[in-house]
């Protein structure tokens, strides 16, 4: 009975390890050289996002060290560290990276490297802690919930739309969960830009 | 041989015949008149939450605010989302409250021509007369920009306007409410944006042959988008099992964020970051409310 129970157990054991395992594989099929290589990079970052999800979405206590460290691992993983391992033409499956990268160079250049500024900008700030729980509803860079009025105030006609960059003083003012939605924007934006979606989910 | 002439004769008769017809059907949606005083605020923030930025845009192209989108590319062909400024040529500058209403509530024009479906007003069947004159309001402030709205490019038969309003019969079911008693204020509310303004199942829901939603399969999942790409099933049963908790559907709408700590792409990481990330907590939460509780059909 008891040695049922056990071989039982060890049987779970071994198909949980054998599903974690196959699970991990099957995340990048197939992928060798420097597509895996860019999609590790790209996992490294997306670890380091979990964490930051998690303070931010206020599932963790504000931890300033945490924030900072996530913060710099993405940093260090942006900028040219990413754009040297997308080399022309390297899109081929089981890639889910767009030729177009190949044809919008700059841009994609300029996303890694906006990546790396707010990165960068998000480590710095992140003593300067967090707002409070259920404050003023929180857009995505801290401002007020209205599309428009955050960019209403002292920019008539431009509310219904239109986004302007932080500037590099401005950077060093704003708080934690203001840059976080920079960075994250900036994931989306190359995403959406430059990345097919994935099938499986 | 004789007889296969007279059939074909026949039938590309009565095919000119429907096609007159169709032509010539008036489509003639009840004129409203009367609507309550807008509110730019709220407007601007519905902008948002129904995606008219993202779409008439051209986010890519760094566009002007609402001067005309980006080229979307179907089965059909492809549309060009209109400019929209206060342009009196070029947008719609010199369209009346009215005539809004109409374009985005029955999808007809001002001259009673039928719009394609690729303008989702089957969703925004269900705004109220203030919500239409909060968006004109907001719609009001924005900066005229002369640039003048490529012609739909559609291939035969799709090109021929007229034969919408066949698909409008056929497809096109007064917007019922999906309201109920029994749930909670914020379900409903839920219930309200995604299956009103914020049009998930526009990307959600599979179509058939004539890209009409597959209504019995709401979103389940969808491949051959307008402009290319798939979306994942959103039912409540496949967020369940794969593991997204309400926190992680507000946050994904806000960041864009998977639980994974991917970042949505596609289509969809455009609906993020022009539309829910301004979304308030409050909406943001009704909406996951909803999603995690959908009822099965
Ligand atoms: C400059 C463009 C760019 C930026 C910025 C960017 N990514 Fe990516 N990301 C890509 C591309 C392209 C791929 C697809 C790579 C492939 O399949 O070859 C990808 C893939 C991924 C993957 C999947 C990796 C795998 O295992 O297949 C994750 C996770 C990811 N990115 C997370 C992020 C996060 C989180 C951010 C922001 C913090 C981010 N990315 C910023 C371009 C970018
Ligand atoms: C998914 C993309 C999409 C979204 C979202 C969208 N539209 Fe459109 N819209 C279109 C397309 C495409 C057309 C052209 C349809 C046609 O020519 O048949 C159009 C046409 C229009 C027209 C008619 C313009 C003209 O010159 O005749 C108006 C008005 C309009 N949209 C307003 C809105 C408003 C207001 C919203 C938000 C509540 C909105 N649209 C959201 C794609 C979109
Ligand atoms: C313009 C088309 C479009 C619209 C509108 C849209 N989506 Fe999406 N959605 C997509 C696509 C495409 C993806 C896949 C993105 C990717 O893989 O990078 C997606 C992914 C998602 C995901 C992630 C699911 C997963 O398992 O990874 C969620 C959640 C989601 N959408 C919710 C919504 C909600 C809620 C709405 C309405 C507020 C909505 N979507 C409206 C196209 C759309």
């Amino acid at each position: 009975m008891s040695l049922n129970k056990y071989s039982t157990a060890a049987l779970a054991v071994l198909v949980a390890v054998i599903a974690t395992a196959s699970a991990n594989v099957s995340a990048h099929t197939g992928a060798t050289g420097i597509v895996k290589e860019r999609m590790d990079l790209m996992d490294r970052i997306g670890d380091a996002m979990k964490v930051l999800s998690g303070i931010f979405k206020r599932e963790h206590a504000y931890d300033a060290d945490a924030v900072a460290k996530s913060a710099r691992t993405i940093r260090d993983h942006a900028g040219t560290a990413m754009t040297k391992l997308f080399p022309e033409g390297s899109a081929n499956p089981p890639s889910v990276a767009k030729p177009e990268i190949w044809r919008n160079w700059k841009s994609f250049k300029a996303l890694a490297k906006d990546l790396e500024t707010y990165s960068a900008a998000l480590a710095d700030a992140a003593p300067r802690g967090d707002t409070p729980a259920g404050g003023m509803p929180s857009g995505p860079a801290g401002h007020g919930m209205m599309g428009g009025s955050m960019m209403g105030q002292g920019m008539p006609g431009s509310m219904m739309g239109g986004q302007q960059a932080p500037t590099s003083d401005m950077l060093t003012v704003m708080p934690p969960r203001a840059l976080f939605g920079h960075v994250t924007a900036t994931c989306a934006s190359c995403h959406t830009k430059f990345r097919t979606e994935k099938h499986e989910h | 041989m004789k007889r296969i002439a007279v059939l074909m004769c026949s039938v590309a008769l009565v095919a000119v015949l429907m096609a007159v017809l169709l032509w010539w059907w008036p489509i003639n949606p009840p004129a409203q008149t009367n609507f309550p005083p807008g509110d730019v605020n709220r407007g601007a923030y519905l902008a948002r939450m129904a995606g008219c930025i993202a779409c008439h845009t051209d986010i890519k192209g760094n566009g002007k605010p609402l001067a005309g989108g980006a080229p979307i590319a179907t089965q059909f062909g492809t549309f060009h989302p209109p400019n929209l400024t206060t342009d009196s040529r070029f947008g719609i500058g010199s369209w009346t409250l009215p005539q809004f209403a109409t374009a985005l509530r029955a999808g007809v024009s001002p001259s009673g021509k039928p719009y394609y479906p690729a303008f989702p007003y089957p969703f925004y069947g269900a705004l109220s007369d203030q919500d239409v004159a909060d968006l004109w309001a907001a719609f009001k402030t924005v900066a005229p920009v002369e640039q003048p709205s490529p012609q739909q490019d559609l291939s035969f038969p799709f090109n021929m306007r007229f034969g919408l309003k066949l698909w409008r019969t056929l497809f096109i079911k007064p917007s019922r409410s999906t309201e109920s008693a029994d749930k909670s204020t914020r379900w409903n509310r839920g219930a309200q944006i995604v299956n009103g303004p914020a049009h998930c199942g526009a990307c959600h829901t599979p179509r058939n042959l004539l890209g009409a939603r597959i209504e019995t399969r709401k979103f389940e999942g969808a491949s051959n988008l307008p402009g290319g790409g798939t979306s994942p099933a959103i039912t409540a049963a496949a967020l369940k099992k794969a593991g997204w908790k309400s926190s992680d559907i507000t946050h994904a709408l806000r960041y864009g964020l998977t639980p994974k700590g991917d970042s949505l792409g596609g289509s969809m990481g455009e609906v993020v970051s022009e539309g829910t990330r301004y979304l308030s907590d409050d909406d943001l939460n009704a909406i996951a409310t909803y999603l995690l509780d959908e009822p099965t059909k």
